[in-house]
């Protein structure tokens, strides 16, 4: 990131420079033409002047002065000081007392003032009577440092408001450059991990599948041993433990084909108030071997088009958490609409740590130490089959809750 | 005493008839000089058309001589310089009319320096291009050599 940012900023001062530079170069072009320019101007004034103030010397000096205070009525003109020989007979200045002369100065030259560039024409003539005459014209050319003030002005307006577009572009461009590629790592992180969890999926199903037929001659084996067993304490407790870890087993396997497998739902027209109490029925044992209470809040009579059995394995999957997570009280509640069922499961177990909560419904997260962490995950893959939703409401202790939104389904 | 006193009436009387008329003077750049003096008048006479510009009346230290120094409009004259202050005045130095008369450049005063005009005279009161003066105190001060 930082080497794309020096590469964008680099340019950009690189850029910068170079404008400056290039506006530098041809403020000073721009300013030594018209300087040329304005020169020209003043040796045309001086010449006229000239050959004028003869011509009106010859006049008289009233007509002189007259042409002077015309002359001054310019308002560019700052000055004008007329010697007749070494004396001063005429000062216009507009300026209190400000008349710049300086003898060593050349008859053409420029002074800084405090309003800009000040222009000095020195011009001479002579009266019939060959005296001579030194006049002096001030004139103001602070138009062209108004002038340069101005292109400066926009120059700088022009740099700043190009770095601030370029820096904005270039934050845009780095931001939805980031935003995109983490998105689209997340997806490629994703993608592998989808591609690394089917194929362990297939891998275990494989498994699952091979193991299920020895299993299932264990257990017929088992059934068929049992009655020559003696009905002595030990060996019946014996028997039990064999049974319970065969059915353990037949359900972890399950559990796995299960993730496998594709889920096709079977949309039918459902009793939901009897299907709450068909999955009440069915977790007796569960709960009472617990100590834990189930209650059901569900509106009678009502039709659903849904999946009955993926309903039930929804809600068995959620209830089994819930007692295996020392819940003593399991709330289901039921609500139906013209469009969806509206599921809540509650309960008061131990709750969810944040990040647990975070990956809930990813496969193989539980709390449980024997849990395989795939309950949920499949319970996720059921509802998205169902075109449905689940979230966690609450994740804390003694008041853990889940969501869950099933649409009406179409029936085949 | 009574002699000086005699001598800066008829300082005062013949500059004010000076005043009254048209005179041709500037600031001239080749006649630029210091004085250090004592203040022995200050007063607010017309220059320039300017009825309110400040004068400052200096007995020279060395020579006892009295010079006439126009400073500024009294807007902007913001010292407080007073009749017996010790002061030093750069600036344009010419006789008109017979009176030794000062265009100021700048005073040092008390380790200060008060700027009135540029190198060329040009009035600093009248600001600069495109922002007029507003004047103030501490706007044309610097410490250190004039």
């Amino acid at each position: 990131m930082k080497k794309r940012i020096v590469l964008f900023i680099v340019p950009l001062i690189l850029i910068l420079i170079a404008i400056f530079f290039l506006n530098r170069y041809t403020r000073n072009k721009i300013r030594a033409q018209s300087e040329q320019v304005t020169i020209a101007e003043g040796m045309t004034i001086r010449n006229l002047v000239e050959v004028s103030g003869s011509h009106l010397t010859d006049e008289g000096e009233n007509a002189l002065m007259a042409f002077l205070d015309n002359l001054y009525r310019n308002e560019l003109i700052v000055y004008i000081g007329l010697f007749k020989d070494k004396e001063l007979i005429r000062l216009l200045s507009r300026f209190e007392g400000y008349f710049p002369i300086v003898e060593t100065q050349k008859d053409l030259h420029v002074i800084d003032s405090p309003i800009g560039k000040i222009f000095h024409i020195k011009g001479a003539f002579k009266d019939k009577m060959g005296n001579p005459f030194y006049l002096h014209i001030g004139y103001n050319y602070d138009f062209l440092s108004t002038f340069e003030d101005t292109l400066s002005r926009n120059f700088y307006i022009v740099v700043i408001l190009f770095s601030i577009i370029i820096l904005f572009i270039t934050g845009l461009i780095i931001y939805f450059d980031k935003k995109f590629f983490q998105k689209e790592l997340e997806l490629e992180r994703e993608k592998q991990e989808k591609e690394r969890f089917r194929e362990l999926s297939l891998l275990t199903s494989e498994i699952a599948h091979e193991i299920k037929n020895p299993l299932n001659s264990i257990y017929l084996s088992f059934n068929a041993l049992e009655k020559y067993l003696a009905p002595r304490e030990e060996a019946l407790f014996y028997r039990d433990a064999l049974r319970g870890e065969i059915r353990r087993i037949t359900a972890i396997i399950q559990s796995y084909s299960d993730l496998s497998r594709e889920i096709y739902p079977r949309i039918e027209a459902v009793d939901m108030a009897k299907l709450a109490a068909e999955f009440q029925w069915m977790m007796e044992g569960e709960l009472k071997k617990n100590n834990a209470v189930l209650t059901v809040h569900v509106e009678k009579d009502t039709i659903f088009n849904t999946d009955s059995d993926l309903v039930k394995q929804v809600l068995l999957n959620l209830v089994k958490n819930a007692i295996e997570a020392d819940a003593t009280a399991v709330t289901l509640t039921m609500v139906l609409s013209k469009k969806r069922l509206d599921l809540t499961v509650g309960d008061n177990g131990a709750g969810l740590d944040e990040k647990t909560a975070a990956d809930i419904f990813k496969p193989y997260v539980s709390t449980k130490t024997r849990g395989m962490g795939l309950g949920l995950h499949i319970v996720l893959k059921i509802l998205k089959a169902l075109d449905g939703d689940i979230r966690l409401v609450s994740r804390s202790p003694g008041n853990t809750v889940f969501k869950i939104e099933i649409p009406r389904g179409e029936r085949m | 005493m009574r002699k000086t006193v005699l001598f800066l009436w008829l300082l005062l009387l013949s500059a004010a008839a000076a005043a009254g008329e048209e005179q041709i003077k500037y600031y001239r750049v080749d006649s630029v000089k210091t004085i250090k003096g004592e203040v022995v008048d200050i007063k607010s006479e017309t220059s320039f058309h300017k009825s309110d510009f400040t004068v400052i009346y200096l007995k020279e230290k060395k020579s006892g001589e009295i010079y006439r120094v126009e400073v500024s409009p009294g807007w902007f004259f913001n010292m407080d310089v007073m009749i017996g202050s010790k002061i030093e005045i750069t600036g344009s130095c010419t006789v008109e009319n017979g009176v030794n008369l000062v265009m100021t450049r700048s005073i040092a005063f008390q380790g200060e320096i008060f700027l009135f005009r540029d190198k060329y005279g040009f009035p600093l009161w009248r600001g600069k291009r495109g922002q007029p003066n507003r004047g103030g105190q501490g706007k044309h001060r610097r410490r250190g050599k004039h």
